[in-house]
């Protein structure tokens, strides 16, 4: 009995601080790479629809503020950066701003509508190990700003579209899920770059 | 074996076609379908260039016992690898612009022993310009970075070298310890521009680099030295056997734009010796 137990206390020992490692060492497959692709995408597409819940000012409010916290937790951590950009008679201004700062001025524009959407596709590169035993991608996504300062206006006060690389990682975490251990991999965001931003009419 | 030879000078010759390339450049006015076909990533540029689907990180080539297989293969290959071109640096009515090109297409895209570049390659560099801020003026500083295998699939970007003639810094690092994850490209290095900026990051590196101290990490720990930007980034291609690829990010809206290439040179092996040692001086 108590030597079944130094076992499975053993067992779970090693497959808490080896685990992650030992599977990562393993050969990335197609199926693993399949999985991540779609588990990256299903992030970035919960990311543009926060993006797109909080900018709106027609939304709830509570629901646009309590929306900041769960776009945050999309993140690898608070200290991510996503740049902004803006366009001022045709000249590009990017600037770096922490995650939540980034979220709490998009709730906030001083403006009666703000409509963000993004194009449809989402393009990804390869996923790839890291020294850290992290697996990494990029994703890019291309996305619609229009602000209209008066809500009356047909036409929006400012356009442009952006295109935004946006750093991914996806760190191997190992659970114990009943009387197994499971490997999970939750896809985290990182850094968000501004590629390109032009205006639109 | 000669019909395809033949074939698939047709296929490169037809490209130059005006009509044929003025369609590749000009056909797709709508934003998004340009931005869609843009070259995005370095990753992508590698993909499309092995005329694989981009974002798969494979090379795979058509059966060479296949005739049909391998022709529809060439085919779309060509077209790929010239899309790869920056069009706005190619004179078409250059003759010996034409006949380079035409060579480099016969050698990479040969029915029998196709060539093929991957992320893991060695020698190939990416180089970074950038600004920075130091004794309240803007200078520059030249990065070198390289995809290194550290085994067991793990692959990362490794910085190489620091120059800046402004700065009277010129220093190799011939270790790998610093090291960023190998999807940093993707966003334009801007990891490496935060970490370079952030002390704690720098202090661990500085207290873990093997052999002379670096001058650079000094400077960045004693915040007399701030990264400002990371301007102008240039890929140096020299894994292919006789040439050398230099790839910039042409921002235009067009089909053809994103990262292209900007530079083809045919180049032997003493030749791209010598590229190395002005990439690392420059």
């Amino acid at each position: 009995m108590m030597n079944a137990l130094k076992i499975r206390l053993l067992a779970l020992f090693l497959m808490l601080f080896l685990g992650p490692q030992l599977y990562a060492q393993e050969a990335l497959t197609d199926e693993l790479k399949d999985y991540f692709k779609k588990s990256v995408l299903n992030k970035v597409k919960r990311l543009e629809h926060y993006i797109t819940l909080i900018a709106n000012k027609a939304m709830d409010d509570n629901l646009r503020k309590s929306s900041i916290s769960q776009a945050v937790e999309l993140f690898e951590d608070e200290n991510r950066i996503v740049q902004i950009s803006s366009l001022v008679n045709g000249k590009e201004t990017v600037i770096d701003r922490p995650v939540r700062t980034y979220f709490d001025r998009l709730y906030a524009i001083k403006a009666d509508k703000v409509v963000i959407t993004f194009y449809k596709v989402t393009q990804l590169t390869d996923v790839r190990l890291g020294p850290d035993n992290k697996y990494y991608a990029t994703a890019y996504i291309f996305q619609d700003t229009k602000i209209y300062y008066k809500e009356s206006s047909e036409v929006p006060d400012y356009t442009d579209v952006t295109e935004k690389a946006i750093d991914i990682t996806i760190k191997p975490d190992t659970t114990l899920v009943g009387d197994k251990m499971v490997v999970l991999y939750p896809a985290k965001l990182g850094n968000i770059n501004v590629k390109e931003t032009r205006a639109t009419q | 074996m000669v019909v395809r030879y033949l074939l698939s000078i047709c296929i490169v010759y037809g490209i130059f076609v005006p009509e044929v390339s003025a369609q590749l450049v000009y056909d797709w006015e709508n934003r998004a379908e340009n931005w869609e076909y843009r070259v995005k990533n370095i990753e992508f540029f590698i993909d499309r260039f092995n005329n694989q689907p981009e974002g798969s990180g494979s090379v795979h080539a058509a059966n060479p016992k296949d005739t049909a297989e391998c022709l529809a293969f060439m085919k779309e290959r060509d077209y790929k690898l010239f899309s790869l071109f920056d069009l706005g640096k190619v004179d078409r009515k250059d003759a010996a612009v034409k006949q380079k090109i035409n060579t480099f297409f016969r050698e990479i895209n040969s029915p029998y022993q196709p060539k093929f570049i991957r992320f893991e390659d060695l020698f190939w560099y990416a180089e970074l310009n950038m600004s920075v801020q130091s004794g309240g003026q803007s200078k520059k500083l030249s990065c070198v970075m390289q995809v290194v295998n550290l085994g067991q699939g793990v692959q990362a970007w490794v910085i190489k070298s620091f120059h800046s003639s402004d700065l009277q810094i010129d220093e190799r690092f011939r270790g790998n310890e610093l090291y960023f994850p190998p999807s940093t490209n993707g966003t334009d290095f801007m990891g490496v521009r935060l970490s370079l900026n952030d002390p704690s990051w720098t202090n661990d590196k500085v207290a873990k680099l093997v052999g002379a101290p670096s001058k650079t990490l000094n400077q960045l720990v004693e915040g007399r030295v701030k990264i400002e930007a990371i301007g102008k980034i240039t890929y140096h291609f020299l894994q292919l056997d006789g040439w050398i690829m230099t790839v910039n990010y042409v921002n235009r809206e067009s089909k053809n734009s994103g990262w292209l290439l900007g530079l083809l040179q045919p180049a032997n092996n003493q030749q791209k010796v010598q590229y190395l040692k002005e990439l690392y001086a420059d």
